[in-house]
C-alpha cells in the first residue's frame, strides 16, 4: 500500500490526548489569556505534565522521540483551541532542535535532559531588528577568549524569552562573512550579560509572550557550541526545515476552528426566516472553507511523513506552511463575515483567530520567503 | 491479589445519532468513538487507587467488543493498567447486556481475579446489567452504586458505601466480588503522553468469541443474546412552547396552574 | 393469551417505594392487555409485615413472601434466589417486574441471569406483542434515542420510576403465601447494613420525583434561589438547576440538572431563568411535560418547552407560590 491516510491506534491516541488537553485545559482559558494577555504558564506546565512538551527530544534523553506527522497532529489539535499558548508550549521544540541536529551526546545529555525531567522553557534566538529573512545579515558578534565566547548584540521577537532558562543563540564571528560567520551557542540564561526586553504587546497569540534579549558581553564557554564555527546557518535552515511543517499544522488548526465555529452558528443563526446555513451565500462559503482546511492538512501531512521518511523536505513543508498559513487567514476572514456583527465582537471567538492566524504568514520564515523557496526549488527541477 | 475492571468504547456523547438502514440500532458509520465510557474512566481510576493505596498486585482490564474496542483498553493501559484482554467480536454481531456478561465470565475463568470492578453503566445503552449478571454467572456477590470503597485486604473485606435512593448505605461486605462504580474518590487521570507511548508495549491479548462459545454455552442464556432489538427510534422535535400570555405576576400564575391541572393533567 | 406477573417491590427504606407502586400499577395493566393472567408481589426482606399489609388493597392476586432475617441488607444474590422460588410457582408465561431504582437495577440483571430470561432495565413503556412476549421501550443515549426490543417469556423488567401511572385499585383479598427461601450461599447470608446516612432533605430525590423546579443563571442572584425552593415546597417537588448555578456556587453539584448531571424525566419540569443550552437540555427532554420562564422570549428553552412564559422569574415565582399553597390551604413559605 503505497499511501495511506489512516492513523494508527497510536496516533490516534496522542490525537485524542491533545484534543482533551485543549478542550478541557486550554480553551477554557483561552479567551481571557487573549483579552488580558497574561502568560498562562500553569498552563504550560500541565502540558509538560501530560509529556505535550519536547515532542522532539530522543526517548535517550527522555523525551518520547516523536516524529513529525506525530507532533503535527498535536499540534493541531492544541492550536484549534488557542494558537498562542500553542506557539508557547512549541516553542522548546524549535530551540532544542538545534541541539538534537547538532549536538554531541555530551551536549544532548547537559541540556535536554533536564527538559525532560523537569518542566523548563527554552528561546530560539535567530531575528534582529535589522530583519528576520534576511538571516545572514545579522550583527550579534561573538569573540572567542580563551575556552569562552564573548557575545554582544540584539535579538527582537523571541519566543519566550522573558521565561526561558536556556537559549540556542545564533551569532557570527563577523558579519562581513555573512552565513560563513554564523554559529550556534546555548546559553543558559543566568549567564551575566543577558537582558530580556519587555513583554510585546502583540495583535494575537497574546498568550505568548514575546521579547528582545540584549546580550553584553556575555561569556559563553566553548563547549557550548553547536557544531563547528560557521556552522550555524546550516543548523539554522535545518531547525526550520523540520519545525516548518509543525507551522502549517497550527496554522490548520486555527483555520479548523473557524470552520467548527461558523459552521455551527450558520444552523443556529436565522434570517429571513431560515437558518443562514440555507442561504446558498453562506452554503459556499462553508464549502470553500471545508476545501481549503482538508488540503492544507493533507499538505501538512505529505511533508511531515516525507520527514519522517528521512527524506528532506524543503520545498514540500514552505509548500505546507504556506498554504496553510494563507488558507487559515482567508477562512478566518470568512468566519467573520457568517457570524456578520457578532463576529466582529470580541465575545465572540472568531475576531480572535484571525489575529492569530496573521501571524503564521510571518513567522518561521514569511510567507514570501517560502515563495522564494518555492520557486526556486521548482525552477532548480525544471533546469 | 488481583483485580479485573470491565470496560466498553462507547460513541463519543456528542456523536449527533443517526438510525441505521436496518432501523435496529444507531448508525456507526462515520460516528467517532470516545476512548472509553466515562463511568469505566472513573472505575480503572478507581482501581488503580486500589493497587496503589492498598497493595493489588495486578490490574488487568476486559473489554467484549469488535476490534476497534482496543483503543479503549489502550487507553486503560495508558492510564496504568497492566494488561489487557479484548474479547474480539464480529463488527455486528448482536449482543445484549447479559450475554456480554456471560462472554466477560468464560473469559474471567482463566484470568487471576480477587476484584471485579465495572462502571455503574454504559453512556450509550445505559443498561448497567452487566456488573451483577456477571456476579451471577461467576458465582460471586455484587455490590452495586458503590460511591465508596475501602478493602481491609488481610480479612479479605470491602468497606464500603452505596447509594440508595435519598442516601447511601454504609457495610462491609467479602471479596472476591463484583462492584459496579458510581463514582470515584478522584478524577480519572488523563494518560501522559510517554504512558501512551509505553501502553503500546504492554500486553493485548485477543480472544475471538468462538473460543469462548463452548463456556457460554453452559451458562443459563447460552451464546444468543436473549431479547432481540427491534427498533432504535429518534423522538420527533417538540413543536415549542404554548405561550401563555399574561399583563401581571399573578394572572401569570393562575393561567399556568390551570392548563397544567386541565390541559397537561400534571397536577 | 396470558400473562402473569410478578412484581418485586423494593421497601429498602422500610415503606414501599412509589416506583414499586407504579410497577404494580403497570403489571395490573399488562395483564388485561393480554388478556388475562394473574399479578402477585413478591415481599423479599426482613420484618416485612407493615409491607403486607400495605400491599393488599393493591388489587393483585397473591402476596409471596420471603421474610427472612438473612435479607435484612440487601444483598442482589439472596434477593435472586427468594425471587426465583417465586418464578417457580407462577405457571409460563411470566414476566417479574420491579422498579428501576438501585436495588431494582442490581437485582433484575441477577435474577435474568440466574433463570436464562430476557432482562430489560430502565424500561420505559411495556406493549404485548401480537407475536407473544413482550415489546419493551428503553431510553438509550442520555435519552436522546429509544429502543424497542422484544422479549419472549420469561422477562425480568426494571421500570424507570415516574414513567408509568399509579393507579388505585378497587382492593382484593390476596392470599398471602409464605415462600422457602433454603440455604443461602455463605457470602450471600446476612448483608448488614451498618447505618444508612440520608442526604434527603425535606424534598423528594431529584432522579424520583414527579415534579422538579429547577433555576438558572435568570435569578441573578444566590439570594433569589430560594424562590425556587418556596415553589418546589409547596409543590413537594425535588429543586435542581443549571451549571451555571452550580459554577457560581450557589448550591452543590447535585442540584446540576444536563449531559453531566442529573439526567431526569419528571411528570413536570418547571425551568426558571434557564436559557436552555443544549448540555441542559439532554438532561430533560424525557420530562413529560416542560415550563419555561424566561424573561429572553427567544430563549432556546422555549423551543422544547410545552409551555412558556415570557417574563420575570423574580415576581412570578412568588405568584405561583401563593397561589399554590392557597389552593393546597399551606401556608405561604414566605
Ligand atoms: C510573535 C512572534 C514571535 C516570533 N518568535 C520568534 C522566535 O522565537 N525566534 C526568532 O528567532 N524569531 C521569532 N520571530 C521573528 C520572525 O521569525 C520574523 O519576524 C520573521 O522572520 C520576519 O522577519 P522581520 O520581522 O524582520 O521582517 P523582514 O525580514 O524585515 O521582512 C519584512 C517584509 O519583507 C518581506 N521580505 C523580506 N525579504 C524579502 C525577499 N527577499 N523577497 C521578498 N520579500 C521579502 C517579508 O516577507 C516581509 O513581508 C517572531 C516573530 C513574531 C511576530
Ligand atoms: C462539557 C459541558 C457540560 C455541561 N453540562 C451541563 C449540564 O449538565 N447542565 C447544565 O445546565 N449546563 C451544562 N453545561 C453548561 C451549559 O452550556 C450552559 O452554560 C448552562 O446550562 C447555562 O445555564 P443557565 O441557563 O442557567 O444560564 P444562562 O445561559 O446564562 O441563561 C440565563 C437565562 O435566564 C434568563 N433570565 C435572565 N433574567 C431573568 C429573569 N429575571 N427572569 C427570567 N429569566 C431570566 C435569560 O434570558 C437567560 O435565558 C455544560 C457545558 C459544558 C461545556
Amino acid at each position: 500500500m503505497p499511501i495511506d491516510f489512516e492513523l494508527s491506534a497510536e496516533q490516534k491516541e496522542l490525537q485524542e490526548l491533545a484534543r482533551r488537553f485543549a478542550r478541557d485545559v486550554m480553551a477554557p482559558r483561552a479567551a481571557a489569556a487573549d483579552h488580558s494577555g497574561e502568560f498562562p504558564e500553569d498552563v504550560y506546565r500541565e502540558a509538560w505534565k501530560l509529556g505535550l512538551m519536547n515532542l522532539n527530544v530522543a526517548t535517550e534523553y527522555g523525551g518520547s522521540g516523536l516524529g513529525e506527522l506525530d507532533q503535527c497532529l498535536i499540534t493541531e489539535e492544541l492550536a484549534a483551541a488557542c494558537g498562542g499558548m500553542t506557539t508557547s508550549i512549541s516553542a522548546n521544540c524549535l530551540a532544542l532542535q538545534p541541539i538534537n541536529i547538532a549536538g554531541t551526546s555530551e551536549q544532548k545529555e547537559r541540556f535536554l535532559k533536564p527538559f525532560c525531567s523537569d518542566y523548563h522553557l527554552a528561546s530560539f534566538a535567530l531575528t534582529e531588528p535589522g530583519g528576520g529573512s534576511d538571516v545572514a545579515g545579522m550583527k550579534t558578534t561573538i569573540r572567542r577568549e580563551g575556552d569562552e565566547y564573548v557575545v554582544n548584540g540584539e535579538k527582537v521577537f523571541i519566543t519566550n524569552a522573558p521565561h526561558a532558562s536556556l537559549y540556542t543563540l545564533f551569532a557570527t564571528l563577523d558579519p562581513a562573512l555573512r552565513h560563513k560567520g554564523i554559529t550556534a551557542l546555548v546559553v543558559p540564561r543566568n549567564t551575566p550579560g543577558i537582558t530580556p526586553g519587555k513583554d510585546e504587546d502583540k495583535m494575537g497569540h497574546r498568550a505568548s509572550s514575546t521579547s528582545s534579549l540584549t546580550f553584553e558581553n556575555v561569556r559563553v564557554p566553548v563547549a557550548n557550541r553547536l557544531g563547528a564555527e560557521g556552522e550555524g546557518f546550516k543548523i539554522a535552515m535545518n531547525t526550520l526545515d523540520s519545525t516548518r511543517t509543525p507551522i502549517g499544522a497550527l496554522a490548520t488548526g486555527i483555520a479548523r476552528a473557524a470552520l467548527d465555529h461558523a459552521a455551527k452558528y450558520s444552523l443556529q443563526r436565522t434570517s429571513f426566516g431560515k437558518p443562514i446555513a440555507e442561504h446558498q451565500a453562506i452554503a459556499i462559503k462553508l464549502a470553500d472553507m471545508v476545501q481549503k482546511v482538508d488540503a492544507a492538512r493533507l499538505l501538512v501531512w505529505r511533508s511531515a511523513w516525507l520527514a519522517d521518511q528521512g527524506k528532506p523536505v524543503p520545498l514540500e513543508s514552505s509548500i505546507a506552511k504556506c498554504f496553510a498559513s494563507d488558507i487559515a487567514m482567508e477562512v478566518c476572514n470568512e468566519a467573520i463575515q457568517v457570524f456578520g456583527g457578532y463576529g466582529y465582537m470580541r465575545e465572540y471567538p472568531v475576531e480572535k483567530l484571525l489575529r492569530d492566524a496573521k501571524l503564521t504568514q510571518i513567522y518561521e520564515g514569511s510567507n514570501e520567503i517560502q515563495r522564494l523557496v518555492i520557486a526556486k526549488e521548482l525552477l532548480k527541477r525544471v533546469a | 491479589m488481583d483485580i479485573l475492571v470491565c470496560v466498553k468504547q462507547v460513541p463519543d456523547p456528542e456523536t449527533k445519532l443517526r438510525v441505521s438502514p436496518s432501523g435496529k440500532t444507531f448508525d456507526s458509520d462515520g460516528v467517532k468513538f470516545t476512548i472509553n465510557n466515562t463511568y469505566d474512566e472513573a472505575t480503572v481510576e478507581e482501581a488503580l487507587r486500589m493497587k496503589e493505596e492498598f497493595g493489588f498486585s495486578a490490574l488487568r482490564v476486559i473489554s467484549v467488543g469488535p476490534a476497534r474496542a482496543e483503543e479503549a483498553l489502550r487507553s486503560a493501559l495508558a492510564m496504568g493498567a497492566d494488561e489487557a484482554v479484548l474479547i474480539e467480536t464480529p463488527r455486528d454481531m448482536p449482543l445484549d447486556p447479559l450475554l456480554v456478561a456471560r462472554y466477560l465470565a468464560a473469559a474471567a475463568t482463566d484470568i487471576p481475579h480477587d476484584l471485579i470492578m465495572v462502571g455503574r453503566q454504559a453512556q450509550d445503552d445505559e443498561a448497567g446489567a452487566v456488573g451483577s449478571a456477571l456476579g451471577e454467572y461467576l458465582g460471586l456477590p455484587s455490590y452495586s452504586f458503590v460511591t465508596e470503597l475501602t478493602p481491609v485486604p488481610a480479612n479479605h473485606l470491602l468497606k464500603m458505601k452505596r447509594y440508595v435512593e435519598g442516601g447511601e448505605e454504609v457495610f462491609s461486605a467479602p471479596f472476591p466480588a463484583v462492584l459496579s462504580i458510581l463514582k470515584g474518590s478522584k478524577d480519572p487521570r488523563t494518560p501522559t503522553l510517554p504512558n501512551i507511548l509505553k501502553a503500546r508495549k504492554k500486553p493485548l491479548k485477543k480472544i475471538p468469541v468462538m473460543d469462548l462459545e463452548a463456556k457460554v454455552a453452559n451458562l443459563p442464556g447460552g451464546t444468543r443474546p436473549t431479547s432481540e432489538t427491534l427498533a432504535f427510534t429518534l423522538p420527533p422535535p417538540r413543536a415549542g412552547a404554548k405561550m401563555i400570555e399574561f399583563q401581571t405576576p399573578e394572572e401569570a400564575a393562575d393561567r399556568l396552574l390551570k392548563v397544567l391541572k386541565e390541559e397537561a393533567k400534571v397536577l | 393469551m396470558t400473562l402473569n406477573c410478578l412484581v418485586i417491590t423494593d421497601q429498602r427504606s422500610g415503606v414501599l417505594s412509589a416506583s414499586s407502586l407504579e410497577a404494580i400499577s403497570e403489571a395490573r395493566r399488562l395483564v388485561v392487555k393480554a388478556g388475562g393472567g394473574a399479578v402477585a408481589i413478591g415481599l423479599i426482606g426482613s420484618g416485612l409485615s407493615p409491607v403486607v399489609e400495605a400491599v393488599k388493597g393493591q388489587g393483585v392476586q397473591r402476596i409471596f413472601l420471603v421474610d427472612h432475617a438473612d435479607l435484612k441488607g440487601f444483598s442482589a444474590s439472596a434477593y435472586a434466589q427468594a425471587a426465583v422460588r417465586m418464578v417457580e410457582k407462577l405457571p409460563a408465561p411470566v414476566a417479574v417486574l420491579m422498579p428501576d431504582t438501585a436495588l431494582g437495577r442490581e437485582l433484575a440483571p441477577r435474577l435474568g441471569a440466574r433463570l436464562g430470561a430476557a432482562t430489560v432495565t430502565a424500561v420505559v413503556e411495556i406493549v404485548p406483542s401480537s407475536l407473544g412476549g413482550l415489546d419493551v421501550k428503553r431510553k438509550v443515549f442520555g435519552g436522546k434515542a429509544t429502543e424497542t426490543v422484544h422479549t419472549p417469556s420469561p422477562v425480568v423488567m426494571s421500570l424507570r420510576p415516574n414513567s408509568f401511572a399509579i393507579e388505585s385499585s378497587s382492593g382484593g383479598s390476596p392470599s398471602v403465601e409464605s415462600v422457602e427461601l433454603g440455604e443461602l450461599p455463605v457470602h450471600a447470608k446476612g448483608l448488614s447494613v451498618e447505618k444508612v446516612i440520608s442526604t434527603r432533605g425535606d424534598t423528594p430525590e431529584l432522579t424520583e420525583a414527579a415534579i422538579v423546579v429547577s433555576g438558572g443563571r435568570g435569578l441573578k442572584a444566590p439570594e433569589n434561589f430560594v424562590l425556587v425552593e418556596n415553589l418546589a415546597k409547596v409543590l413537594g417537588a425535588a429543586v435542581g438547576s443549571s451549571r451555571a448555578v452550580v459554577d457560581a456556587g450557589w448550591r452543590p453539584a447535585s442540584y446540576q440538572v444536563g449531559q453531566t448531571g442529573k439526567i431526569i424525566a419528571p411528570q413536570l419540569y418547571i425551568a426558571c431563568g434557564i436559557s436552555g443550552a443544549i448540555q441542559h437540555l439532554v438532561g430533560i427532554t424525557n420530562s413529560r411535560c416542560i415550563v419555561a420562564i424566561n424573561k429572553d422570549p427567544a430563549a432556546p428553552i422555549f423551543k422544547i418547552a410545552d409551555y412558556g412564559l415570557a417574563g420575570d422569574a423574580l415576581t412570578i415565582l412568588p405568584a405561583l407560590t401563593r397561589l399554590v399553597s392557597q389552593s393546597k390551604g399551606l401556608p405561604d413559605p414566605r
